[in-house]
């Protein structure tokens, strides 16, 4: 096990979802599996194809066709016999709010800044801290969003940049090293949010770029503008104010 | 001088370079004395309004310009910016 100490015992009954099972997922999910992760959830729509391989720890040549969440579940289920896996073999959007409310955190694994965006509003309204990661070329970016409490992805992005303007690792390549590392900071991350240690890059984002070999972080701070922290500060206001009418 | 970090998406601009200097008194005068030197790199930055893109934030010594005075933030010589992109890759 990855945390063979005191916080191990309290991972066994914790709940993680990893959203989009690929270059940063896979390392994750491995990641919090060997930690003693109670429950991993998996979403992710896509079939294995031969052009995921060198980036994407779980699988194998074998596996091409099938999909993501079934062969990581195996993968997973293999490696840490206790572990219960639940998969959903769909494109995460707005509509999964509820589900996200059945976990006690989030992993950012999509590949796309709209999926970015979805995820965190959805974390936002669902009040599930999520660990975001990005990732191009030789660079990584990492940021918690505990909500209500840090700024969120789009405090500090305000709206998705057109698509031709960010390409994904598809389109413009990635070094599988750099998501792998990416992706076992957001695991041992999410630890530290299951454990009750304070996270380490909340209101923090951390760049990293594996050609310079310069790991940097830029503070943040929420940001009064935000769209997204608003809504759920009205929102939450409202009902407030609904549950002191007799 | 002021020393620029640029990000990945950008360093085409700068023939590869991670760093370069620019000059100016503040972050705009900045940004236009970057596209004189890399030209292009100013509309990956700002829009036609010339106003800094919602999905790239500046920083200037770590600090967010949205939160000081955006664009008319002050530049002294030896500062550092920073462009910071979202980006989008993971899978």
């Amino acid at each position: 096990m990855l945390v063979r100490h005191a916080c191990e015992p309290a991972l066994a009954t914790r709940r993680v979802l990893v959203v989009g099972v690929g270059g940063l997922g896979s390392p994750a999910a491995l990641a919090l599996a060997q930690a003693g992760i109670g429950t991993l959830g998996l979403v992710d729509p896509d079939p294995i194809e031969i052009s995921n391989l060198h980036r994407q720890l779980l699988y194998e040549s074998a596996d091409v066709g099938r999909p993501k969440v079934a062969v990581a579940a195996e993968r997973l289920r293999r490696l840490a016999p206790g572990l219960r896996v639940e998969t959903w073999c769909e494109r995460f959007g707005p509509g999964h709010v509820a589900l996200l409310r059945g976990f006690d955190c989030l992993v950012d694994g999509t590949d796309t800044v709209a999926a970015k965006f979805v995820l965190n509003d959805a974390a936002l309204a669902a009040r599930v801290p999520l660990v975001h990661a990005g990732v191009l070329g030789f660079v990584a970016q990492l940021m918690t969003v505990v909500p209500g409490a840090s700024a969120c992805y789009r405090c500090v992005f305000e709206e998705p940049p057109p698509p031709e303007e960010t390409p994904s690792c598809q389109e413009a390549g990635v070094l599988g090293p750099v998501v792998a590392l990416a992706g076992a900071f957001q695991a041992a991350e999410a630890v530290r949010l299951l454990v009750g240690t304070t996270p380490a890059w909340t209101n923090r984002l951390l760049r990293i770029d594996a050609w310079t070999g310069s790991w940097r972080t830029v503070p943040l701070a929420p940001n009064p503008r935000c769209t997204a922290c608003t809504a759920i500060a009205e929102h939450e206001s409202a009902n407030a104010g609904r549950s002191d009418v007799p | 001088m002021a020393q620029v970090r640029i990000p990945t998406p950008l360093r085409k601009y700068t023939a590869g370079a991670e760093a370069v200097e620019a000059e100016g008194g503040t972050v705009a005068a900045l940004v236009s004395d970057l596209d004189r030197r890399y030209p292009g790199i100013r509309e990956r930055i700002c829009d036609e309004k010339g106003e800094v893109r919602r999905f790239v934030n500046l920083f200037v010594n770590g600090e967010d310009i949205r939160f000081l005075k955006q664009l008319d933030t002050p530049i002294k010589a030896g500062d550092e910016v920073s462009i910071v992109p979202a980006i989008a890759g993971g899978a």
